[in-house]
């Protein structure tokens, strides 16, 4: 009888503190191919790049580019009783979940927000590989809801938003300094940037998977549906040879060279803002320095390096086509030559007023010439004019202040 | 792709590439001037159960003829190990590396950090982790920064704020400054990237100086990858 009596108090203190000790969602579901298949059905629709802007539990919350990824596989397992699953990337073996009670004294959406900031302040670019694996090369294993990684000495990563019929990536991404807006690109990195020690798998770079949490003691190598293939692809004409085992039809000239041009205009306009921040950081500092914080947030010689690439692409891929008598449609082939034209070339439609100053606007290809002679600073210590090649640079300031590469 | 499982009981070799008596230490790895540096020797604290290099005997263990079998096929046409052809010529893991390099000349892999954790006991017996990674998104290449983390009663983390005395300190320096604050270290956890001259690579995974894990890419596209899959035991596998 007091046998009996034990049992039952035991069995009820062991639910009082289930009760009381709350995880930050109830798992419900588990991951299968019918979860993955409905996440990626999620992420192709849902995951935008004002997604943290609207109303909700997750508005407002500013990220980086590794958060963004987390956050894509996290928001949708908590909205759909899935389980979320990482290594502990500070040491011990650890697993962060949405097992954890240390919210449980929030209301649950709540806890998720939470969580999710959590989850920011611990995760990076270094973390992915231990939570994730390289995929095969087939539309089955590249597309919505993967991501894609650098190596590290680049240090970023994007999501996959959807992968067009073209076989070209859509990416939706975040970068420093962290910031509540994604931003967009329908394309692939360049290759010095994505691979700048080469294709190479050991450096973790090019197209990933989220493992699932059974997954996350095996080593890499063991996790269903590794592959090293991606790293067998050549390094010249990388993006052509991905983007060719993923098309399902070939991508017309006219639509190949327009989606090039938005991807460099976009390029260029993000950079207006991100100039400015540097130039008002600058400035309230007066005379003194960066620090190696505020100089990584506002240097942008990633950022330069990608637009250039964006450049580059479009001035082979439209040589290309003329060499190979590929048919170009008039308006499209005005447009990407008032662009190649550089300072001389009138810009077609106002196809891209590039407005770096309330008086000064750039075109396109004034962009173009300046960015194709690495004539614009990524150095946050100069002026505005400096970094978009209007006036020479180094400025003293920015010749006396330690640059961190 | 091929998979040739072995089990072979020498876990502790692996470790061998970092642990070893002085007579049997080869040369050095070569650190790249702006990478980590080598770090001072870890000061475990002997009290803590986080420790598990404890009474693991740190010399070398002989391996099987199935495993060096394995290797052998795994490594058939790599420049990199083409200085060995029989089983005869190496006994552990540690000679099978130390070898390579000899066949070249003396070349060595140049060594990587991806990641580092420390973890160490503060004068008041708490837990407290430095975390070493690359900053996400920043525009710097390669950029590491340090951060501070306790331990909650899961020993999960829990972020803290960078100590002001580290907040101009890079990366490198916040692991020296680290090691000479708080010597009583329980756990040194890293993951390195190795890249040999001849094309090979490989990542490994290091916890308290002891390998786990390691992947060895080599130039003729096949991969041999060994992790410990429990104590004393380790798994690997060839794969093409």
């Amino acid at each position: 009888m007091v046998a009996l009596f034990l049992i039952v108090a035991l069995a009820l203190s062991g639910s009082v503190t289930n009760v009381a000790r709350a995880d930050v969602w109830e798992t419900s579901s588990n991951w299968n191919a019918r979860a993955e298949s409905a996440y990626q059905a999620w992420v192709t629709t849902k995951w935008q790049k004002n997604f943290f802007k609207k109303p909700g539990f997750y508005q407002n919350i500013a990220m980086d580019c590794a958060d963004t990824v987390y956050a894509m596989r996290l928001v949708y397992a908590a909205e759909n009783g899935l389980p979320f699953a990482m290594k502990d990337p500070t040491g011990g073996g650890g697993i962060i979940s949405n097992e954890m009670t240390r919210w449980d004294h929030l209301p649950p959406d709540l806890r998720k927000r939470e969580f999710l900031k959590f989850v920011y302040k611990i995760a990076s670019t270094s973390s992915l590989p231990n939570d994730s694996y390289p995929v095969a090369v087939n539309r089955a294993a590249i597309g919505a809801g993967r991501f894609l990684l650098t190596d590290k000495a680049s240090h970023h990563s994007w999501t996959i938003k959807s992968l067009s019929e073209h076989g070209v990536p859509f990416l939706l991404f975040a970068s420093r300094p962290a910031r509540i807006g994604l931003f967009e690109r329908f394309e692939y990195p360049t290759v010095p940037f994505v691979f700048p020690n080469g294709i190479k798998p050991e450096t973790h770079a090019g197209f990933r998977a989220f493992r699932h949490p059974r997954d996350l003691g095996k080593a890499v190598w063991q996790v269903p549906g590794y592959s090293l293939e991606q790293y067998t692809i050549p390094h010249k004409n990388w993006a052509s040879q991905m983007q060719k085992r993923l098309a399902l039809k070939s991508e017309g000239a006219d639509q190949k060279l327009m989606r090039i041009l938005a991807n460099a205009c976009q390029g260029a306009v993000e950079r207006i803002d991100a100039v400015k921040r540097g130039d008002e950081i600058n400035r309230s500092l007066g005379g003194a320095c960066m620090t190696s914080i505020q100089f990584d947030d506002h240097s942008t010689p990633s950022r330069d390096s990608r637009l250039k690439g964006s450049f580059i692409e479009l001035r082979d891929s439209y040589r290309r086509y003329l060499r190979n008598g590929k048919r170009i449609s008039p308006r499209v082939r005005a447009q990407v030559e008032a662009v190649l034209a550089g300072d001389e070339g009138v810009d077609q439609d106002d196809f891209c007023p590039v407005q770096i100053e309330r008086r000064t606007t750039l075109t396109l290809g004034q962009v173009y010439v300046r960015s194709l002679n690495d004539m614009m600073s990524a150095d946050p210590h100069d002026s505005i004019a400096q970094r978009w090649g209007l006036q020479r640079f180094p400025s003293s300031k920015a010749n006396s202040c330690r640059h961190f590469r | 792709m091929k998979r040739l499982g072995v089990v072979a009981i020498f876990a502790v070799m692996m470790g061998l590439l970092y642990w070893r008596s002085p007579s049997e230490q080869p040369e050095p790895v070569v650190t790249e001037a702006a990478e980590i540096p080598a770090q001072p020797p870890s000061q475990f604290h002997e009290g803590s159960e986080a420790v598990t290099n404890s009474d693991t005997p740190r010399s070398a263990i002989r391996l099987s003829s199935t495993t060096k079998d394995l290797l052998l096929s795994c490594v058939k046409g790599s420049e990199t190990f083409s200085g060995i052809h029989s089983p005869a010529d190496f006994q552990t893991l540690d000679e099978f590396f130390t070898r390579a390099q000899r066949s070249h000349g003396g070349e060595k892999p140049t060594v990587e950090l991806a990641f580092q954790n420390l973890h160490a006991l503060t004068s008041n017996e708490e837990e407290i982790r430095l975390h070493v990674a690359a900053l996400s998104g920043g525009e710097t290449p390669s950029r590491m920064v340090p951060q501070f983390f306790k331990a909650d009663e899961d020993g999960l983390p829990v972020p803290v704020d960078l100590p002001q005395d580290y907040e101009t300190l890079t990366a490198e320096e916040a692991l020296v400054r680290f090691h000479q604050q708080f010597p009583k270290l329980i756990l040194d956890e890293k993951s390195e990237t190795w890249r040999w001259p001849s094309g090979a690579s490989a990542n490994l995974k290091l916890r308290n100086g002891q390998l786990e894990e390691i992947q060895l890419f080599l130039e003729t596209k096949s991969s041999l990858a060994c992790g410990v899959a429990q104590e004393r035991q380790i798994d690997c596998q060839c794969l093409e």
